[in-house]
């Protein structure tokens, strides 16, 4: 609920700081810039100490006290970081065997130098010039080899599953282990209050005079998400993408909440922005009483868990490089679970879970069906055991007999692993069939909000009246005058004064182009009896049947003569 | 293919004038390293002049494939068109026309609509320069004249200052623009058919209508017969007189829209129409076609859709089933069920078809397996 509105039941989220805050950002770029310049420095000293020591003691010589620092190093780093992939590994032994062999090679050069050079102050200096690229080609080296392998040294992270409330990582991931009697009870017991239960029961009725809605699972206030557009000779900023501006929306345990919106509205931004994929430019995201843009990018490891995300598009987000173990295992591996076998157990399970064989786990993306590539997809968000998914259009991809499947696997889960679902849709029936609340976006903003049964009855926004009258209905006896919008949705780097819509808005021609549509933004407001149905429009009350039916009655001569505008 | 135009032995009458394309055993495959794909096996249909026919398939159903055949889009080889195809345009027989004839046909006669309207545009040239190109092709016209030509069917197809547009570049031109583009570029010749392949996919639900509208429009302006190919069922309700369902190359049903949607006579149809989410059946299980479309390689031996079907018996493995007379005249399906040994069966399924189609299927038991 908007913090804004008054009459709304405004329900503040306790938040609670238990997690070690995310330090501000001059401080992080500022440590990692130390770090950074540490590591060169480090790594450069070494080698030249190195080289130095071969040139002056001769390679026998040296080779006593080089095994003596190196061999040690060496296990220690390797006990330290523990490795659990061999390209990790071969990594490591690259850049440690190319720093050692430079080191060599240093010192051979300072030994002929010293040879061919007789005056001390010349050799000093010809050995500080010829050492200096070495030094860089190692350092470079072994950041390169950062950068190619995936490095990041998987440490067993200490977990705090008591403090995030995640399950634990080693449990086997099965609907038995979940759906125990005690936490079935306690999770009907959290949904029983949220207007979600209420829906769900099929009692639309109940679902408006809910007073008490009970503790959001996820609340976002005023979220912004801005991008910046950089041009000219000297690449500086020259605009902004207003991708979301200004967000606002509760999600309930247990519930289904839906998006929809034309494609370059933010709904997948918003969905991104949420679960922190991205960082949010201004507002809140409070997940579970942790405001997510202040936790500690360390802490937000064991709060990821309980966040995961299914991506639209079942081709590009499987590696093709990597077997399905790997794809759902990843997310278990940088959770800290580094043994082999309890992992694999945990992504069988999770196969098992969406309904593919065990055996699967050994295959590659390209020997599946695109179905069960989302259904890959799926397991590889409930292989961490999340309470809270965002399906980012999982289904505009599949045929629509593969679309029902997995429909049905994501309601199956829904009910039994107690999940709550950020759906995110331009299919108006999926969302209607799918959902406990909607809210349409249009432009980077949520223009209404409401319960499935209201929004598609009773749409209060004269964007969502075009939305639904341009749904296409596969019963030919219910063919109908579509209200067509006009033209394309502006671009959202120089979003329309006032009102977002009024370029478009079918009802404000109707009305004759009233002015604040122009001048004033409308706010989300509370619409009618239910308080959970909010729309932001100066002239939602103008909306009936007679209306809608005379705009749709007058749109085919417009597209006759001339259907766009811009 | 040889540049010929002798007209083939063994081909049958041409078909009545008020037929404008008449597929009569229409068979399209594919040579490649693993083997033949037959595409297209054995299809017929006919589509009236100033008809609207919808093809509905799955991807890989071969709706795409046809599409091109009656362009004569398809390069020889790999593509093989089987013996005793035929495919009557116009009264002519295209199949044996020479290349250059086709040329003739192709943008004058018949002309197509694809589905992405980026990748089918050239990006080098403008908008405009792109019509044109087409009109000086078929019209002996001259380049003013052309150019007008072109900016009038911008014109024609709502997109706004189309002076301006058309000295635009497509990566200029939003989706739905674009799209408007192929329209006018399809339409600059004037068709007696135009062939819309998936127009609507790759477009927003606003746009979508937008698109639909504008077909619905020209095609009542300029009496254009429409062959319209799509997945989905939303937009053939929409748009079509009749209705030819596809799977794995074959026709399954044909009808008037009226009858293949509201009353299929096929499992898959009945499967498609009950799996599309609406309001009576929230709080249920959609009703899902379980399994997957068959590879092409591993065709089933008798029924194709019998490994998926529901309602299939002994006879479905072992006989292939042929297009029955299912009701009135012309509407038929691949169904053994239309057996006359087989009406109580074909009740049943009936009966459990309007059933999932009120309610949905209650939510019970685990996740569907597939893939075994």
């Amino acid at each position: 609920m908007t913090t804004t509105v008054d009459s709304a039941p405004v329900v503040e989220p306790t938040v609670h700081h238990r997690l070690r805050r995310r330090p501000p950002n001059s401080v992080r770029n500022g440590r990692s810039l130390l770090m950074t310049v540490a590591g060169f420095g480090v790594t450069a000293l070494f080698v030249l100490f190195l080289g130095v020591l071969i040139g002056i003691k001769g390679a026998a010589g040296a080779l006593p006290v080089v095994a003596a620092i190196t061999i040690p190093l060496a296990a220690v780093l390797w006990g330290v970081v523990r490795f659990t992939r061999t390209r990790t590994k071969l990594a490591f032994a690259l850049a440690f065997g190319a720093a050692l062999v430079l080191s060599v090679a240093i010192g051979v050069l300072i030994v002929l130098m010293s040879r061919l050079l007789s005056e001390p102050n010349s050799i000093f200096f010809a050995q500080l010039i010829l050492s200096l690229p070495f030094v860089v080609a190692v350092a470079a080296a072994w950041q390169l080899a950062r950068g190619v392998f995936w490095f990041d040294g998987t440490k067993e992270h200490q977990l705090r599953p008591e403090e995030s409330g995640a399950r634990p990582i080693s449990a086997p991931l099965t609907v038995a282990a979940t759906a125990t009697p005690t936490a079935l009870a306690a999770a009907a017991a959290d949904t029983v209050t949220s207007p979600a239960h209420v829906v769900e029961t099929g009692d639309a009725a109940v679902a408006g005079d809910v007073v008490d809605p009970g503790m959001p699972l996820l609340s976002v206030q005023g979220l912004k998400k801005h991008f910046p557009i950089y041009g000219g000779v000297l690449r500086r900023q020259i605009g902004t993408v207003y991708a979301v501006d200004g967000v606002d929306f509760d999600i309930y345990p247990g519930e289904t909440f839906s998006l929809v919106g034309e494609s370059g509205c933010g709904k997948t931004t918003l969905g991104r922005t949420v679960i922190q994929l991205t960082p949010s430019t201004d507002g809140r995201v409070v997940f579970d009483g942790y405001e997510l843009a202040d936790v500690d990018p360390d802490d937000m490891r064991p709060l990821r868990r309980r966040m995961q995300i299914i991506f639209q598009d079942p081709f590009g987000s499987l590696n093709p490089r990597m077997p399905v173990s790997d794809i759902i295992g990843e997310g278990l591996l940088s959770q800290g679970l580094s043994d082999r076998k309890a992992r694999d157990k945990r992504v069988e399970d999770a196969l098992e879970l969406v309904g593919l064989r065990r055996e699967y786990s050994r295959r590659y993306p390209h020997e599946f069906s695109g179905g069960q590539r989302q259904r890959i997809g799926v397991a590889r968000a409930l292989a961490l055991g999340p309470d809270f998914i965002v399906a980012d259009e999982p289904v505009s991809a599949l045929d629509v007999s593969i679309q029902s499947q997995v429909l049905n696997l994501l309601l199956d889960l829904k009910r039994d692993l107690n999940l709550t679902y950020l759906f995110i849709s331009h299919n108006l029936s999926v969302v209607q069939y799918f959902s406990d609340r909607v809210g349409v976006m249009y432009l980077g903003k949520i223009v209404e909000i409401g319960s499935v049964e209201e929004l598609y009855k009773d749409p209060r926004h004269p964007y969502t009246v075009a939305l639904l009258s341009a749904i296409p209905e596969a019963d030919p006896r219910r063919r109908k005058k579509r209200l067509v919008l006009k033209g394309d949705v502006p671009s959202p780097a120089a979003p329309p004064a006032g009102c977002r819509f009024h370029t478009r808005c079918w009802l404000r021609e109707r009305l004759g182009n009233p002015e604040n549509c122009v001048t004033i933004e409308p706010p989300l407001v509370p619409y009618g009896d239910d308080p959970g149905h909010r729309v932001a429009c100066h002239w939602a009350d103008e909306i009936s049947q007679s209306t809608v039916a005379q705009a749709e009655a007058e749109t085919p001569a417009v597209v006759a003569a001339v259907a766009g505008d811009e | 293919m040889t540049e010929t135009s002798t007209v083939r032995r063994g081909l049958g009458a041409p078909p009545p004038d008020d037929i404008l394309v008449d597929v009569r055993n229409l068979r399209t495959s594919f040579k490649v390293m693993d083997g033949i794909v037959p595409a297209v096996d054995g299809i017929s249909f006919s589509l009236g002049r100033g008809q609207t026919l919808g093809i509905v398939g799955e991807s890989g159903s071969g709706k795409s494939v046809t599409a091109l055949t009656i362009m004569r889009l398809l390069e020889i080889p790999p593509a093989e068109i089987g013996e005793g195809s035929e495919i009557w345009f116009d009264g002519k027989d295209v199949l044996s026309m020479s290349e250059s004839e086709v040329r003739q046909l192709r943008g004058d006669d018949m002309a197509m609509i694809f589905q992405e309207p980026l990748t089918s545009l050239n990006p080098v040239f403008t908008v405009g320069d792109q019509i044109a190109e087409q009109v000086k092709l078929h019209k002996k016209v001259k380049e003013r004249e052309a150019r007008d030509r072109a900016v009038e069917m911008l014109r024609l197809v709502g997109i706004p200052s189309p002076e301006r547009r058309a000295k635009q570049y497509p990566h200029e031109l939003s989706g739905g623009m674009r799209q408007r583009v192929m329209i006018g570029m399809a339409l600059s010749c004037e068709p007696k058919l135009l062939i819309a392949d998936e127009p609507t996919t790759a477009l927003d639900v606003t746009v979508q209508a937008q698109i639909l509208e504008l077909l619905k429009a020209i095609q009542q302006r300029t009496g254009a017969a429409l062959m319209l190919i799509t997945h989905d069922l939303g937009v053939v309700a929409e748009m079509v007189d009749n209705v030819v369902v596809m799977y794995a190359g074959q026709i399954v049903e044909q009808g008037t829209v009226e009858e293949v949607l509201i009353e299929p006579r096929m499992p898959y149809t009945m499967g498609l129409i009950e799996s599309i989410p609406t309001v009576e059946k929230r709080g249920g299980r959609l009703s899902a076609i379980s399994g997957v479309v068959p590879s092409p390689f591993h065709l089933p031996p008798a029924c194709r859709f019998e490994p998926r079907c529901p309602y299939r018996w002994e006879t479905c493995r072992t006989v292939p089933p042929e297009l029955y007379k299912a009701g009135a005249s012309g509407r038929t399906a691949r169904c053994h069920l239309h057996l006359a040994e087989a009406q109580p069966r074909l009740e049943a399924a009936i009966a459990q078809h309007e059933q999932n189609m009120r309610t949905g299927r209650r939510l019970t038991g685990a996740p569907d397996r597939i893939g075994e």
